[in-house]
């Protein structure tokens, strides 16, 4: 009978979660779909298409299509080709452990950090600029040249390159650490080709399958960021994202029905991308003849593959110059322009911080925590009772990626329409739920090999002693996956601090981030606080992961 | 509620007329009869005064007074959502010291939602009326005007026509139906927003650079010549670019009494084509060849004081004397306006007309228009944004301390300030932006 019991109750705790994570999606998606249609309750109940029809003749729509596509596709594919020949040259030396060391700090740092470095690096006034200068007599002025930002989105795409090889570093080692790829390795080696071409020809297939899921979501991330466009993108005319947004804003009912028409095209479009790349990859597997000539020819270019490499150290460097160039603005008094370096340096203007930003920082954080702690408890509570009901089932999980997979303004449109009309924007509650279906995903990640390699035999002890499930999970199983829940709790705060564009369409202007303060300052703006907000966000997250270290090793001492 | 109220009004006051004609016709009978005139005619005289008095004027001041008594009742001690632009420190630090002093005078909690666009405010008054939202709205008064509070207008979700002629201190401003305060980007307002201050549009520029900044639409075509890449404007729809577009068309328009009217393709087209062409040759010689833009006017002040363009504007007179300050640009900046005259417009306080609070809306936006709040307001050190106020109908010790203000470094004298030109319709806007955006905005 009480078994009976415990069984409800806990079917009941799983459907919960799965309606925690449904419910606002579909939310969101008929939010969006409604309004595109011309469906506004009380107002017009009438479904027609003509907004659609509409929305192909907004001015600039096929360049700003065009844009977005061409950087998620170039980001995507240039930031898996420069982490493969990164690994390829250092996995099997020595310099792996700093690669390893350097990896997660570069992961910590928020997008919009990068993109503001990048902004720092490039503009016409700066650091570049300021370089050229010396060696060209009499230009005591910024150049006025189209250098930054281009046409084509090319230093949006440096900017995603820079956070997203780190990216696919991370994924391709934990991959690389689940098989013995030495000897995939060494065998094309001993066949005599070059070190990248054994990586790419041996090692790559195996682990490409599994990276997979990563790559798409790399795709629909850098094809439809918003944050970074803000910051690199140009303006004539911007991507797609930020074109949608525009028009959101807009006081119109028909301005609404037209960004939403619009963020359902760039769903589209971005389904289409997805295919596009599976195409190829069909065709990479298929065409066997093809790949071969590809092998022979690409077996013994180690002189290019040099260059390529020195030259991925070079764009990789850049992240290191983008931190560097944002100490230095938010520390300097007066830097105008031909100066290589500020004349004074004060940390003065760290107290704007106190007075202005102090808000938005403790804002991030809180908010940072209870989202983490949140996403961890919903995924404890879903894998301890999915182990309790021995249900397995894969296609089942796929649900927590779905926040991932789907363009996130074509759903987060919806939810702020939805949110609006129930006044409940710019709540609290409302941001941190929406925010935890984000990170949801990186701690199923994180918790769910290592929960499921629990040893059994430590639980059927505990199960000899008679102990409850209860205090199973609490005494026996925490405890043994302890390293993963703390992980796990550092990478949800780390995704949230990152995170821009649910608190922009959720907090409504109400609720202030770091990243928010961000995207506003570097519109327009003091460059020194610019300067002071992004090194504090670059900060935040190498604190509260020296913190997480810190913790956990102590949590390990204290046990015992 | 209202109306039986309206109708009970009404018959008391039929009664009240009704007695007084009788009365004085009996009292003229009895004149005719009795032959004691003078006795008479004063008691007549006495009667009449008495009713009129009592009945007409005194009658409604006591009504006003006791109304405005209802509103501190009610309005009181409650929670007031003011949703304006939060993008500015000192203006965000005003709107502080208001909610403090309103904390104090009514024990009002003023909460000021820090929004990036008033747009949306607009958008969600509207969402709130479309689900039926209409007496406990999220937003008691928003900070707005042009095509916002048009927008407003047509969909009908502003508080009642003339609620601010209740306000005990709109007495000090000049709300005659013919007075500029009453006409929203040339829309007149219905007595549904108060004037809460005025913008103008300035250029400013750094006087130890450049001795001759470009003074109106023609000079600055000759001026983008002689320096390429030395001007810019923030990218529409951003409001200081279109404004300055604005501006631009109303220098070059023959025949401004036409931008006044409602935009009407067949009719204006030709006018609209003057500014392309304007454009059309400026654009290249533009900074970065007009391919890219500054997102704002504070982005614009940046390159300003990077050295990457000559002029920069505002629409904010006591913006580049903030920024002196604050050491964002240096002490040689000056401003000054167009020759022509600046473009120059009102800045409003709303009631939406499904606010939870209005009568605590009404206290607040009293005490915002008051002499003491108005002088902060204008006062560099805190805003700097002019005051609403019409100095005759002043105190004198308000009209002496108004005088004693002092100017900020780089701000644009008093007098030059006079040179104001209005609005063109707010129709125009859309039409402006949509072009703009169509022609320069999505050409790469």
């Amino acid at each position: 009978m009480k078994k009976k019991k415990n069984y409800f109750i806990s079917l009941s705790l799983l459907i919960i979660i799965l309606v925690y994570i449904l419910l606002p999606i579909s939310t969101g998606i008929f939010g969006t779909i409604l309004p595109s249609l011309g469906y506004y309750p009380n107002i017009s109940t009438k479904l027609s298409f003509e907004f659609f029809i509409d929305s192909f003749e907004t001015y600039g729509l096929m360049k700003s299509a065009f844009l977005s596509v061409f950087v998620g596709l170039f980001s995507t594919l240039l930031s898996l080709i420069i982490s493969q020949l990164v690994l390829s040259k250092v996995f099997f030396t020595k310099f792996y452990f700093y690669l390893k060391k350097i990896i997660i700090p570069l992961i910590a740092f928020p997008h919009i950090t990068m993109a503001v470095g990048v902004a720092f690096l490039f503009a016409s006034s700066g650091f570049f600029s300021r370089i050229y200068s010396l060696f060209v007599v009499g230009l005591d002025r910024p150049p006025n040249s189209n250098f930054f930002p281009d046409d084509f989105g090319f230093f949006l795409i440096l900017g995603l390159i820079l956070k997203e090889v780190p990216f696919f570093l991370l994924m391709s080692i934990n991959v690389l650490s689940q098989f013995d790829s030495k000897k995939y390795f060494d065998s094309g080696k001993i066949l005599n080709y070059s070190t990248f071409s054994s990586w790419l020809f041996f090692v790559f297939p195996q682990i490409y399958k599994k990276l997979r899921l990563s790559i798409i979501i790399v795709l629909i991330f850098c094809s439809s960021v918003v944050d970074m466009s803000y910051v690199l993108a140009p303006t004539t005319p911007s991507t797609l994202s930020i074109r949608i947004i525009e028009l959101y804003q807009m006081p119109d009912i028909k301005n609404i029905s037209l960004a939403s028409c619009l963020s359902i095209i760039q769903f589209f479009l971005i389904i289409g991308m997805i295919g596009v790349w599976l195409a190829f990859e069909m065709i990479l597997k298929n065409a066997k003849s093809f790949y071969f000539c590809l092998m022979i020819y690409l077996r013994n270019m180690k002189l290019g593959e040099n260059f390529l490499f020195i030259m991925c150290l070079f764009i990789m460097s850049i992240s290191i110059l983008c931190i560097f160039v944002s100490l230095i603005w938010s520390m300097s008094v007066a830097w105008l322009y031909p100066d290589l370096l500020p004349k004074n340096i004060t940390i003065n203007n760290f107290t704007v911080f106190l007075i202005d930003f102090s808000k938005s920082f403790f804002n991030t954080i809180y908010i940072g925590f209870f989202v983490s702690l949140l996403s961890c408890t919903i995924i404890l509570g879903w894998l301890e009772i999915t182990n309790y009901l021995n249900f397995k089932n894969k296609y089942i999980e796929f649900i927590f990626f779905i926040p991932l997979i789907i363009p996130e303004l074509s759903f987060l449109l919806g939810v702020n329409y939805f949110l609006i009309r129930n006044n409940l924007d710019g709540n609290l509650i409302s941001l941190i739920w929406i925010e935890t279906l984000y990170i949801i995903p990186y701690t199923y990640l994180v918790l769910m090999p290592a929960f499921r390699g629990i040893n059994v035999n430590f639980i059927q002890i505990a199960k000899t002693y008679q102990k409850s499930s209860f205090n199973i999970f609490f005494f026996v199983k925490l405890p043994l996956i302890q390293k993963a829940v703390f992980l796990s709790l550092g990478i949800g705060f780390l995704v949230s601090i990152a995170l821009y564009t649910p608190v922009y369409f959720i907090g409504d202007g109400k609720i202030s981030t770091l990243s928010l303060e961000v995207v506003n300052l570097s519109f327009g703006g003091n460059r020194k606080d610019l300067g002071v907000v992004t090194v504090l966000q670059m900060i935040l997250p190498l604190l509260i992961l020296s913190l997480i270290f810190y913790v956990s090793k102590v949590a390990v001492k204290w046990r015992f | 509620m209202e109306i039986i109220w309206s109708i009970k009004m009404r018959n008391a006051f039929i009664v009240e007329k009704c007695i007084c004609f009788n009365v004085c016709t009996f009292i003229n009978i009895l004149l005719k009869e009795k032959k004691n005139r003078h006795y008479m005619k004063f008691f007549y005289f006495l009667i009449i005064l008495l009713f009129t008095v009592s009945f007409s004027k005194a009658s409604e001041e006591v009504n006003l007074d006791e109304k405005w008594k209802t509103i501190i009742s009610q309005g009181s001690n409650k929670v007031v959502n003011f949703h304006a632009w939060g993008g500015s420190k000192n203006i965000n630090n005003y709107i502080n010291w208001v909610s403090v002093k309103v904390k104090k005078k009514y024990g009002i909690n003023l909460k000021h939602v820090k929004i990036k666009d008033t747009s949306q405010a607009v958008k969600k008054v509207l969402y709130e009326k479309l689900s039926k939202k209409n007496n406990d709205g999220s937003i008691d008064i928003i900070w707005i005007n042009g095509e916002n509070f048009s927008s407003m207008l047509e969909n009908n979700l502003l508080y009642y026509k003339n609620w601010i002629y209740e306000l005990p201190n709109s007495k000090n401003i000049d709300l005659r139906v013919n007075s500029i305060l009453m006409y929203d980007f040339g829309i007149f307002n219905q007595g549904k927003e108060m004037p809460w201050g005025l913008s103008q549009l300035i250029y400013f520029y750094d006087s130890a650079k450049i001795l001759n900044p470009p003074r109106n639409a023609v000079e600055f075509k000759e001026y983008v010549v002689k320096n390429p890449g030395r001007v810019t404007f923030p990218q529409p729809p951003d409001f200081t670019g279109t404004s300055f577009l604005k501006q631009i068309l109303i220098e070059i328009t023959q025949d401004k009494q036409k931008l006044k009217e409602k935009f009407n393709f067949n009719k204006h087209g030709y006018i609209l084509d003057g500014l392309w062409s304007w454009l059309d040759f400026v654009t290249p010689y533009l900074w970065k060849q007009g391919k890219s833009y500054p997102k704002n006017y504070v982005g614009l002040a940046q390159l300003l004081s990077d050295d990457e363009v000559d002029v920069a504007m505002s629409f904010n007179i006591s913006f580049p004397s903030n920024e002196v300050t604050k050491k964002n640009l240096p002490l040689t900046t000056k401003s000054y306006i167009s020759t022509e005259g600046s473009l120059s417009n009102v800045h409003y306080l709303a009631i939406p007309y499904n606010a939870t609070n209005p009568s605590g809306s009404k206290l607040v936006i009293d005490y915002m228009i008051s002499p003491e709040a108005q002088l902060r307001k204008e006062d560099h050190k805190f805003w700097g944004d002019p005051n609403v106020l019409s100095f005759s109908k002043l105190e004198q010790r308000w009209k002496e301390k108004f005088n004693k203000l002092s100017s900020g470094p780089a701000m644009i004298k008093k007098a030059d300030l006079e040179k104001k030109i209005q609005e063109p319709h707010p129709s125009w806007v859309k039409e402006i932006e949509e072009n703009w955006i169509k022609r320069y905005g999505s050409i790469n």
